[in-house]
């Protein structure tokens, strides 16, 4: 229990995906339109993000590895990324029909999402075992939707406030993600503070 | 089409469309690789290198690939140059593998490259789509290598690794972190449109088309992301 709150709390506070591994970002800058465009994008990051590890993590370690080709993987998690997507798309539309709208219409932009690749090859690289990856894609999915939560509220009074024109959309964005991003950098000895480890 | 108009394609990637500074594509390595200006050409010159030869395949495949599957054979075509390029750095160079990390193989779903396909390789000659690449590719590249250079003299005190006097200023370490990456791009954005006199913040207001979710998006058709 202990292991499982220190990586999630490690996942969402001290690594951000977004923030501090900067991955991911631009459905912060996009899709983060409205409160529940946000909420919907960062569900459907969520929900890929941890079904491709149930996914990528066997094909990886039962097929890939012992025929020698470890190093196809990128090709690999792509098209797992895409048939997931397609298949998730699809069981909402039948099953979950109410669901479209919230989350249905945001699982086609996760395909594209490096966030959603950059964790299966982080998995991959650090050699982590199946549980320790599903519990890491939880928390970088939470950690992702915190910040989404978070920007898109900063967003809205960015676009609000009086600032030069050339500073406007884009590069105000990015100056409010960096000051986002200090704060969350503050938080660095968090877990060893917490845990002692 | 003749000279001029190939000279055209070429200057449009590299300063009028450039992928970062104007469009603002392909942005999550631009914050990352870029803490030293060495780091940021290298990551430039591999994205040159995979924009280029998928660029050429695609237009080449472009009426063999059906309009409907045609995002994930893209991504496989792009996914196969991106395992070349790493395959050929880790061999040659395993510093800079090590260095860029995971940020190599996320070139796959790089909205900078995809978006030449979409608007560009995927419906033009093979002649002209590698010139459009090249174009593109550079205009990332110095892009990258810029920001490099910025971050690597606020952050370390040297450029390309020689020392730089910063006028008894302490260099400041935050520029080595994520923070200091958006900060520098959201700094290099806003002088792009200053000197632009705000076309490319126009020019981001379309970008739909070029983003590799455009035609899927549910933001697309209503004035796009940046509303």
């Amino acid at each position: 229990m202990k292991d499982f709150f220190y990586i999630i709390i490690g996942a969402v506070l001290v690594n951000n995906v977004v923030l501090i591994r900067t991955m991911g970002v631009c459905p912060l800058f996009g899709a983060s339109g409205d409160r529940r465009a946000a909420h919907g994008m960062s569900a459907a990051v969520c929900l890929i993000m941890v079904l491709s590890t149930a996914a990528a993590w066997p094909v990886y370690r039962l097929v890939l590895v012992p025929l020698g080709i470890g190093y196809m993987e990128t090709v690999v998690f792509v098209l797992i990324i895409g048939g997931l997507v397609q298949l998730a798309e699809t069981a909402i539309e039948s099953f979950f029909p109410a669901l479209r709208e919230k989350l249905g219409i945001y699982l086609p932009l996760t395909a594209s999402n490096c966030a959603v690749l950059g964790l299966l090859e982080q998995n991959v690289r650090e050699g982590r075992e199946l549980g320790y990856s599903l519990i890491s894609a939880l928390g970088c999915g939470l950690g992702f939707w915190l910040v989404m939560y978070l920007f898109e509220g900063i967003k809205s009074r960015v676009d609000r406030s009086d600032i030069p024109e050339s500073f406007k959309g884009m590069p105000s964005y990015l100056i409010a993600a960096a000051i986002l991003g200090l704060s969350f950098m503050g938080l660095t000895g968090l877990l060893d503070g917490l845990f002692g480890m | 089409m003749n000279r001029k108009s190939r000279k055209d394609i070429f200057l449009n990637g590299v300063i009028f469309e450039n992928p970062l500074l104007v469009l603002a594509l392909g942005v999550c390595p631009a914050l990352s690789v870029t803490v030293t200006a060495s780091a940021g050409l290298a990551m430039g010159l591999s994205m040159l290198f995979v924009t280029l030869c998928s660029c050429v395949m695609i237009s080449a495949l472009k009426k063999v690939i059906p309009a409907k599957v045609r995002i994930p054979c893209w991504m496989v075509i792009i996914g196969t140059f991106v395992t070349v390029a790493r395959l050929i750095i880790a061999a040659y160079i395993p510093a800079l593998e090590s260095r860029l990390g995971v940020y190599l193989p996320l070139m796959v779903v790089n909205c900078a490259i995809f978006g030449r396909f979409e608007s560009f390789a995927s419906r033009n000659s093979i002649v002209n789509s590698a010139v459009d690449a090249l174009g593109t590719g550079l205009g990332y590249t110095l892009a990258l290598t810029l920001a490099g250079a910025v971050r690597e003299l606020f952050g370390s005190g040297t450029v390309f690794g020689l020392p730089v006097s910063l006028a008894g200023a302490r260099p400041a370490v935050l520029f080595l972190f994520a923070p200091g990456g958006l900060f520098t791009l959201g700094m290099m954005m806003a002088a792009a449109n200053k000197l632009s006199r705000g076309r490319a913040a126009q020019k981001q207001k379309d970008r739909c088309m070029s983003c590799p979710a455009g035609t899927v998006c549910p933001m697309n058709g209503k004035g796009g992301c940046e509303r």
